[in-house]
């Protein structure tokens, strides 16, 4: 029965392990209409299928966007005055619509954008896009910049449900809106699967699950503790706001951060079906600001990762530094502000949203000090 | 049945209400069609009167209908010139006839511009409209502010402004107001919490006097002084201009006047308050009488009712005459017998001050101590009518 075990193990890892065609990946897609309540979170996966993290009906879509020319160019990608021009296509005043979200498709570079018409004078450093109004429309940006809606009323699509997602009108979070809005704060896919942070309804709130990819009826639920350096205490109810995995001396983590704003590393294998986990805090990057992004890029041939910020510049963390850093387990002394991880704050401003584009850019979404709101492409490899 | 019952939509064949809303425009030929009178921005943008051969141009162009009708936002495309793109939405051709209904309704209010191109280098046709506001049937106002007394302490705390409606969560601060009497505004008299303190409902909005300016000596108070002064008297106004949870404005604006008297630097005293027992297998109402206006919300939840055996009374509680009295209806009849009531020590005055603690107390030696007690115990017995 062990051997057995074992194999089935061995099977369940092995799975993960070849990559699946685009039509493996699909097989089990419908066409017809994805009802996408709320565009929370969006990322990409293999093949250019899109993820759309729900918080409002606690499900995750996976989107064939039929977006699967592949595209190795390193040409930079620009859109100046992107509120502008999503004003004008949605017909409305340029402070009546908020980005929520932005993901560039790998396989294509095309840019992708969860917008709502909202009052976007609404968002601050604290109040999210998700805070105040759901985002129902998804922007592809084509190559000459102009705007399409893709239309989600006759799509391939494949959709789950998030388990033990927070109920609605539970209660409030500090931002004066719904938990729920929190349900699904980011998601990240890698290598079979998926990697879901958000709030549920168990008394750990904070969540962090695995799903399978294509979607089947497996889920891990594990809740999750952080130590908060700035707040000096233990926290179960506070989500990660951004989280990717990434490989640090061979063993595969997940990075991610909070509000106000630690960052850590969660061990995969700590994150077992009921199991709550500590996460290791690496960094404290001060309080007063929301980690939004995170993201793994080669700058100038050395590797980094970058994390943007509501209301901080760039973040660069020289990964080598990862293994070594000490678990951060006592409270801030008076007046520091960060500690731990050695960091960069890199020189430009503004940034919100950050995805990869190719080899030689970054895509950022950058407030620029004229108050233009940019797809702005941040250099990284010069030939 | 009166034309603006709030019924109405119900009431009437849809066909009645459905009307279209029609805007001759500069033009003779583009004009917009309004959505009905409830969602006036659910409208489209049609074209009559195509010249033949202007339309056999296009179709042998095969040129994109996008090209040739384009709908803005007025005030963007102006600002902005070509650097935007126009409205995305769905073209139809019946005829001469040109139709197009954009995928996101208008914004009513806004103004749009559309523009249709002519011939050869000429400018495109231009003309404007802008979309209605929708009729609404009902609007949200203030209906209450407490304390709703005329006079009280130039100390004043909290204000609480309950609301027949949600109202929406930015920009309050903006469309409330307090004057002195020469009408002279009180310039950031409140704290301007972002966000604001709503209760769940988003009904009640607790507005505080800046802390800081109300405490003595503290940065703000030596800089600005307090808000508030004894012998003067204010006027608070909420503007009409306030949205409710459905970016509307209020169906009225709200103004109330106060004046102010002495600041109150003495804490409730429990030992000053009159207690009314009730009688014996009655629902009378047991009552406590207050010598001073107490803080309306905190004593909603400031008092308990517990029977001879410790356990909580069901019943309702009413406060009466401005805050100065609290009725307590149960759900059954009274036993006879002995009661106790707990009287939370967090219950406060209008200045803030608690049954121990005043709220403007200088710290001794770095923290403050909170004294421990939670709740004083008042017994009383209730008795059959003699």
């Amino acid at each position: 029965m062990k051997h057995f075990t074992f194999l089935l193990f061995f099977l369940f890892m092995a799975r993960s392990s070849f990559a699946l065609t685009y039509e493996e990946l699909t097989r089990n897609f419908v066409t017809g209409k994805a009802d996408v309540q709320s565009m929370s979170v969006l990322s990409f996966g293999p093949e250019g299928i899109l993820f759309i993290g729900d918080s409002k009906a606690g499900k995750i879509f996976a989107l064939d966007l039929n977006d699967r020319v592949k595209n190795n160019g390193h040409e930079p990608f620009k859109v100046l005055d992107i509120e502008s021009k999503l004003a004008g296509a949605l017909g409305v005043g340029v402070k009546e619509v908020v980005i929520h979200d932005l993901a560039v498709n790998p396989f294509s570079q095309a840019v992708y954008l969860a917008v709502s018409r909202a009052d976007a004078m609404r968002v601050s450093r604290f109040i999210l896009p998700n805070d105040i109004a759901y985002a129902t429309i998804l922007i592809k940006v084509k190559s000459d910049g102009s705007l399409e809606e893709v239309p989600l009323d006759n799509i391939r699509y494949s959709v789950t449900d998030v388990p033990k997602v927070i109920e609605t009108g539970k209660q409030k979070n500090f931002r004066g809106s719904d938990d729920r809005t929190d349900a699904i704060t980011d998601l990240s896919y890698d290598d079979g699967k998926l990697y879901v942070a958000g709030l549920s309804n168990e008394a750990f709130q904070s969540a962090l699950r695995i799903l399978n990819f294509p979607f089947d009826k497996e889920a891990v639920h594990s809740s999750i503790e952080v130590f908060h350096v700035a707040h000096e205490r233990w926290e179960t109810e506070a989500p990660i706001r951004t989280l990717f995995p990434y490989n640090v001396n061979g063993e595969k983590v997940l990075l991610a951060s909070f509000t106000c704003t630690p960052f850590v590393s969660i061990p995969l294998s700590a994150i077992q079906p009921g199991a709550h986990v500590k996460t290791k805090t690496l960094a404290e990057f001060g309080d007063g600001n929301l980690p939004i992004d995170i993201i793994a890029a080669e700058i100038r041939g050395k590797k980094y990762i970058l994390m943007s910020n509501s209301s901080k510049a760039l973040i660069r963390i020289d990964p080598e530094n990862l293994a070594g850093q000490k678990e951060l387990t006592e409270p801030r002394v008076s007046n520091q502000y960060t500690s731990g991880l050695p960091h960069d704050v890199l020189s430009n401003v503004g940034i919100s949203q950050l995805d990869n584009l190719n080899d030689h850019y970054v895509l950022a979404l950058q407030r620029q000090p004229n108050g233009s709101l940019d797809l702005w492409p941040i250099q990284i490899k010069w030939d | 049945m009166g034309l603006n019952s709030p019924n109405l939509k119900n009431r009437v064949p849809i066909c009645l209400i459905l009307f279209l809303l029609q805007m001759p425009l500069q033009g003779q030929d583009i004009r917009f069609q309004a959505g009905d009178s409830l969602n006036p921005g659910n409208g489209f943008v049609e074209v009559r009167g195509l010249r033949t051969e202007q339309l056999s141009k296009w179709q042998e162009q095969n040129s994109d209908w996008k090209t040739v009708l384009k709908v803005f936002p007025k005030e963007l495309r102006l600002e902005k010139k070509d650097s935007i793109q126009p409205m995305l939405g769905m073209y139809t051709l019946e005829g001469s006839l040109l139709c197009f209904r954009p995928r996101f309704s208008f914004r009513e209010g806004l103004e749009y511009v559309v523009e249709l191109a002519e011939s050869g280098n000429n400018a495109p046709l231009s003309v404007s409209f802008t979309v209605p506001q929708a009729s609404r049937q009902t609007s949200v106002f203030v209906e209450a502010l407490y304390p709703d007394t005329g006079r009280v302490p130039a100390n004043l705390l909290k204000l609480y402004l309950h609301f027949s409606g949600p109202v929406g969560l930015g920009n309050i601060y903006e469309h409330i107001h307090l004057l002195d009497e020469n009408g002279v505004e009180v310039e950031k008299p409140f704290l301007e919490l972002e966000p604001a303190l709503w209760d769940k409902q988003h009904r009640r909005l607790t507005l505080w006097f800046d802390p800081g300016r109300i405490k003595t000596d503290l940065q703000p108070n030596l800089a600005k002084g307090a808000p508030l002064l004894p012998g003067r008297c204010y006027k608070l106004l909420v503007s009409e201009n306030l949205r409710d949870a459905f970016a509307q404005p209020l169906a009225h604006g709200f103004e109330k006047n106060f004046c102010c008297f002495e600041a109150d630097r003495s804490k409730p005293d429990p030992a000053d308050w009159q207690v009314f027992s009730p009688q014996a297998q009655t629902l009378d109402a047991l009552t406590v009488r207050f010598p001073e206006v107490m803080d309306k919300t905190g004593l909603e939840n400031g008092i308990s009712v517990l029977d001879a055996h410790d356990q909580p009374v069901a019943g309702k509680v009413l406060i009466a005459r401005a805050a100065t009295q609290w009725d307590f209806f149960p759900e059954a009849p009274w036993e006879a017998g002995d009661y106790q009531l707990l009287l939370y020590s967090r219950m406060e005055d209008l200045a803030g001050n608690n049954l121990i603690r005043l709220f403007d107390t200088p710290l001794q030696g770095g923290a403050a101590q909170m004294p421990a007690q939670e709740a004083f115990v008042v017994r009383f017995r209730v008795v059959h009518k003699k």
